[in-house]
This record gives structure tokens, C-alpha cells and sequence, in this order.
């Protein structure tokens, strides 16, 4: 959800209006008794919500990305395995991304937790799922030739990937989900957020755990 | 700069220590492809579509723009005909006053046609990589700004 009051004058602004509102209510109220000020409050809040939404459409961009960190002809690849990525793809995937350079991979499992245990901090399973994520996928790339080194990431997968390319400054992101509306809370819209805030090359690919299937 | 509906990270700049250079760029694909040139040249990147018609750059409006103001350096391709691109440039010129920046200007124009702000390099479009590279690490070496700062 985008965040309404994204600097001290849109903070400053909103005070202003917010008293302006009040008072209109109170002074209806004064003016018309007790039940006036409804239908004041009621057009203030839909002016209020008009306005916001107004605002949200068309939003346009600025996308950021880190210099690119070592040998000019070196290939950063982050990996985002938010799911067990199969092999093959996966592999062809960074030979297509780092054709004509050296590889260097690195792979993040973001702690993928559920409402429940976010708001209860019980992140040790989570933890542990993501660590077997971790396990697995260095398993099948090492299997595939490719060597790769990882990390337990942030919960948000936005975080776990800016996290991660503050120390490896990727030159190009593969993001793997779940299908649409399958994921995990957090997993949800992160390729869509990651496109938005990252001015790097991200390659999506969906998998279908429960088919087995690699949908893109 | 970032239109008036800009999303920003919740930091504008979050590579730290690396010099940072803003590109402007209607074009998104265009605007990437300098940032790639950039980024293997070593400098952090943003890239900013620059007003629409429609919207005004929150860098001529009260709200400011931290990506603006976070910048080492400025690379502009919106344009100099369109009266928003202009203002942009008058506003980077007035509000950011010690960052280097450079206009591209379309093929085969000589820098006299264009009425620029005072101070601006400029570059010619097709841009090349290397002059590009040359022309931003220049502007670094003389302003005051150190990257990363």
C-alpha cells in the first residue's frame, strides 16, 4: 500500500488539512446542533478518500541500482529463491544472463513467515524453511556446474534483496514465486515492487511446486 | 526528477559510498541502458522518467526531491523544447547549485541553439559510452560534492 505522507511537507500538509476538517465539523455542529456536523464529517472523508485515490493513479517511478562490483568482465547474478528452483531452469537461465562473462552467484532465501508468526516473532521454523531452500538450491546449481554461494534473507523479499545487493551489487535479478495468489503474503507483488524500485535486468520465473511444473 | 506521484524507496539513495548519478530519461529502456553504461563505470544509478505533461516534478514544487538532492551528478534527456523539461533544469540549477549536470542534446545540434542554464555540460545523443562515462567523471572531478557524500 503506497504511504500517503512520504515527506515533512505532505506530513505538515495533512496537519493542516486534518484541523481544517475539524473545525468545519465543529462549527457545523455549533451552528446547526449536534447532528449537523454528520453530513460534514461525511463529505470530508470522501473528499479525503477522492483525493488519495486520485492521487495513486499513474504513479511513475525512480528506479535505483548500485554500481556494478568487480571485474569489468565479471557477471553478478542475484537469485531470489523463494521456492526450490528446479535445476535445469534455473541453470539455463544463468548461462543466458552471464553469456560471454564470469559468473558469480548468489543466492538469498528470504525468511517467508506467515501473518501469525510475524506478529508473534516466531521466525525459527520459517527460519529453518528458508535454510533448506538455501540448502537445496546451492545443491542442484553446484549439481549443474554452477558455482554459487547464499543467504538467509530479510522477510520481506524486497528487503532480502536490496540486503543483498549492498554487499554483492548484482548486475541482473531472478526472482523465483509461487503462481499467482499461492504465495506468501510477503512473496506477493515482490517481482511487480522489485521492477518498480530496481533499475537492474529481473527475470521471473513462476513454479508450480504442487504440479512440479515451471509455468515461465 | 520524479513526478509530483514519484514512489521513492524508502531511502533514496540506499547504496552508500558509491557516487550516485541521476538520469533522466522520458524513454525507460533508453534511460536503463545509460544506467547500465554508468553502473559498469562504477557509479550507483537512478533513473526518473521526468514529468508527464500532466504532473509537475515535486523539484519545482515546495515538496522537494531527495533523489535530486542526493545526487553526485545529473545526466538530463528530457529534452529542451518541452516547457516542463526547462523548468526541471531551472529548478536542478537553482535548488541543487553544486551538482554537475549534463544535457543531452539531440544529434547534430550545436551547443549555441540551445538556450541551456548556465553551467551545464553537454553531451550529444546518439550518446557514447566511453563519452559519457568521460563526461560524468569529469564533471565529478570538478565540483565540490564528493561521491557518496
Amino acid at each position: 500500500m503506497r504511504n500517503p505522507l512520504r515527506s515533512e511537507v505532505e506530513a505538515y500538509h495533512f496537519l493542516l488539512l486534518t484541523v481544517a476538517a475539524f473545525a468545519a465539523i465543529a462549527v457545523a455542529s455549533l451552528l446547526g446542533g449536534p447532528w449537523a456536523g454528520l453530513p460534514v464529517w461525511g463529505v470530508v472523508t470522501v473528499a479525503a478518500a477522492f483525493f488519495y485515490l486520485r492521487r495513486g493513479r499513474g504513479e511513475r517511478t525512480v528506479r535505483t541500482a548500485p554500481a556494478h562490483v568487480g571485474a569489468a568482465d565479471e557477471r553478478r547474478i542475484l537469485v531470489v529463491a523463494n521456492e526450490t528452483l528446479a535445476d535445469e531452469r534455473l541453470a539455463l537461465e544463468i548461462q543466458q544472463a552471464a553469456a560471454g562473462y564470469r559468473k558469480q552467484v548468489h543466492v538469498v532465501c528470504p525468511t517467508l513467515t506467515s501473518s501469525a508468526s510475524h506478529w508473534t516473532s516466531a521466525v525459527d521454523g520459517a527460519r529453518a524453511q528458508a535454510q533448506q531452500r538455501l540448502d537445496q538450491t546451492l545443491g542442484r546449481l553446484h549439481a549443474a556446474g554452477i558455482q554459487a554461494e547464499g543467504e538467509i534473507g530479510d522477510e520481506d523479499p524486497l528487503q532480502a534483496i536490496e540486503d543483498a545487493l549492498r554487499t554483492f551489487g548484482a548486475d541482473e535479478i531472478i526472482i523465483s514465486t509461487h503462481p499467482e495468489g499461492r504465495g506468501s503474503r510477503l512473496e506477493r507483488d515482490v517481482v511487480t515492487r522489485a521492477r518498480e524500485r530496481l533499475a537492474l535486468p529481473i527475470t521471473h520465473i513462476v513454479i508450480d511446486a504442487e504440479a512440479g511444473a515451471l509455468l515461465s | 526528477m520524479p513526478s509530483n506521484a514519484t514512489k521513492s524507496s524508502p531511502q533514496p539513495w540506499p547504496w552508500a559510498g558509491q557516487p550516485r548519478v541521476l538520469i533522466e530519461h522520458p524513454d525507460e529502456s533508453a534511460g536503463l541502458a545509460l544506467a547500465s553504461i554508468l553502473r559498469q563505470a562504477g557509479y550507483a544509478v537512478a533513473v526518473c522518467p521526468g514529468p508527464d505533461q500532466s504532473e509537475h516534478c515535486p523539484l519545482t514544487g515546495p515538496e522537494g526531491c531527495a533523489v535530486a538532492h542526493g545526487a553526485d551528478v545529473v545526466v538530463s534527456s528530457l529534452g529542451l523544447e518541452r516547457p516542463e523539461a526547462r523548468e526541471v533544469l531551472e529548478a536542478l540549477r537553482l535548488r541543487c547549485t553544486g551538482t554537475p549536470l549534463i544535457v543531452v542534446t539531440p544529434p547534430g545540434d550545436r551547443p549555441e541553439q540551445h538556450d541551456v542554464p548556465e553551467g551545464c555540460d553537454l553531451i550529444s545523443s546518439p550518446v557514447v559510452p566511453d563519452q559519457l562515462v568521460a563526461c560524468v567523471r569529469d564533471a565529478l572531478a570538478r565540483s565540490d560534492t564528493g561521491p557518496g557524500s
